[in-house]
């Protein structure tokens, strides 16, 4: 009887937090709607206001925008464009984030290495990148390497700074233990330091992204015969409002895409890091 | 005396200055027998941790001799375990990964390390929890799982630095009880640091009273309560009063030189 007395009332709780769950749910998925509205509402203005009180000569419009996308990469005149910067990102990329964690892993480690790498790194840091971006085009020619050189080096700093930042926030507590309970020195490396630097890396990663591309574009606007950076700055000689968009559209799809693959490898793999917080 | 198989550790006049000059311990003298339960109690502050780091081989000491089995510690000590203050579980481990994990630096099959594992979950009453992050767990299950991920590999001498610190009350006096059975069965060595004399004289063998900073051990009382005990009871059991207040006469003073 008591028993009974006690499931009914287990059963009741249950219920209740079932209901704060479900509208809690909807909540979610109306904000997760309700956000995209502000964004929604500047389209639709800007689409109808063009021609009236939107002067469609420097704003063109959001349907003239997705119609020169579509033909350009169907007449294939923006597809040679977005092949040169995706190669220029991609290369830039993977040699900023290698050379970059290299060196930023090993200052972390040593701090010998990081007395002789420190003051390299804080001076060429201190550097403009913008500023030394026309000589790099005249080391490195026109051509897709002086792109790449230039989107590595903006990429090298910050994942240097994130993995060497990693390494130095390692709690060390952590290393003692797990020497304590048997780790050699190699297996101490990939189970407690790769774990710790993880959150770190994968941020150093996503921004990563984004400094490839500002790398790229502002070696294609110096001197490019290719490129979507190109594409941007003669468009824009021409007051080509429309291609301008299409192509500040491209790379913002080149970044959303990358970043958000980040995003799910972290949400999959570093819930327990984002939760410590 | 050193080489008595009876004595597992032991340290001989050792001082400990850090790299920043601080001065932690001085001529510090103690030996700890095989199965025993050993409690060190002093102010905050007296350099009891740094005994445990000298043991456990992951400082080393400035001046004298520290022992164990009669060999001088060199480089880290993986025969000892080490409790720390905080849980300390990896937190990128799930329950059951950091349960197995000396096992799996050990590298003992993956089976093996699961039956294992599953025993002390089963042990800690952690049963259930196996796939939840430590920061899923209450403090009180970090706690009893950063001290059977230490007994799994069952280590020789247990250091314990004020495990049972940030706890409340109630879940603090289970852990102990549940700490004292484990010590039993299992016939292990415990070094155990705390600043509180209740639990010292409870637990302990043996209790170690250190002087306030620079710490050095001042005396060695003997706890003559008898075994198994009860920490729930432990206020009513023969001796205890007199025991508490012989050390805290003590200790008293010590703790008045600090503040």
């Amino acid at each position: 009887m008591a028993a009974q007395m006690k499931t009914a009332q287990v059963k009741a709780a249950q219920a209740v937090a079932a209901a704060g769950q479900e509208r809690k749910a909807r909540a979610r998925r109306l904000t997760g709607v309700a956000k995209w509205l502000p964004l929604v509402l500047i389209l639709v203005v800007w689409e109808l206001g063009s021609g009236t009180f939107i002067d469609p000569l420097f704003f063109s419009k959001p349907s003239t925008i997705l119609q020169r996308l579509i033909e350009g990469f169907r007449d294939g005149s923006l597809t040679e464009h977005t092949y040169a910067t995706l190669y220029e990102i991609f290369g830039g990329y993977l040699l900023g984030v290698i050379i970059g964690g290299t060196l930023g892993y090993l200052s972390g480690v040593s701090p010998r290495f990081s007395s002789y790498t420190e003051p390299y790194v804080l001076l060429l840091n201190a550097v403009p990148k913008v500023a030394i971006a026309p000589i790099i085009v005249v080391w490195f020619g026109i051509g897709l390497t002086s792109k790449v050189v230039l989107a590595s080096l903006m990429v090298f700093f910050v994942v240097f700074f994130n993995v060497f930042l990693g390494i130095r926030s390692i709690n060390v507590d952590y290393l003692h233990l797990a020497r304590i309970m048997g780790a050699s020195r190699r297996q101490v490396i990939w189970s407690v330091v790769l774990p710790s630097i993880a959150p770190f890396t994968l941020t150093a990663l996503k921004q990563g992204v984004v400094f490839a591309v500002i790398g790229a574009i502002i070696a294609e606007f110096i001197a490019a015969a290719r490129g979507v950076g190109y594409y941007i700055q003669m468009a824009s000689g021409m007051f080509d409002t429309a291609g301008v968009f299409a192509g500040v559209l491209i790379l913002l799809a080149v970044v959303v895409v990358a970043t958000g693959v980040f995003s799910l490898i972290e949400k999959r793999y570093l819930r327990w890091y984002h939760r410590n917080r | 005396m050193t080489g008595t198989p009876d004595i597992i550790a032991a340290f001989e006049g050792v001082s400990k200055v850090y790299d920043t000059g601080v001065l932690a311990i001085t001529d510090c003298s103690l030996q700890v027998r095989r199965h025993e339960f050993v409690s060190l109690i002093g102010p905050s502050g007296c350099g009891k941790t740094t005994l445990l780091k000298l043991l456990a081989g992951i400082e080393s000491a400035t001046r004298g001799r520290v022992l164990y089995k009669g060999q001088p510690v060199s480089g880290v000590n993986t025969e000892v375990g080490f409790v720390p203050q905080d849980s300390s579980l990896f937190p990128w481990l799930t329950l059951q990964e950091n349960v197995e994990y000396a096992l799996r630096m050990r590298q003992v099959p993956k089976r093996e390390r699961a039956e294992q594992a599953a025993k002390w979950i089963k042990i800690a009453r952690l049963t259930g929890f196996e796939q939840s992050y430590p920061y899923q767990l209450s403090g009180g299950m970090q706690k009893r799982g950063s001290i059977i991920r230490t007994l799994i590999y069952n280590p020789e001498v247990l250091l314990m630095d004020e495990p049972f610190g940030p706890l409340d009350a109630q879940t603090r006096m289970f852990l102990q009880q549940e700490l004292l059975e484990m010590w039993s069965a299992e016939k292990s060595t415990v070094l155990f640091v705390t600043h509180d004399l209740q639990e010292a004289v409870a637990l302990s063998d043996r209790v170690v009273l250190f002087s306030h900073s620079p710490g050095t051990t001042m005396r060695v009382f003997d706890i003559p309560l008898s075994r198994p005990r009860d920490v729930f009871e432990i206020h009513g059991q023969e001796g205890f009063k007199q025991i508490y207040h012989e050390i805290w006469h003590d200790l008293r003073e010590q703790v008045a030189g600090v503040v």
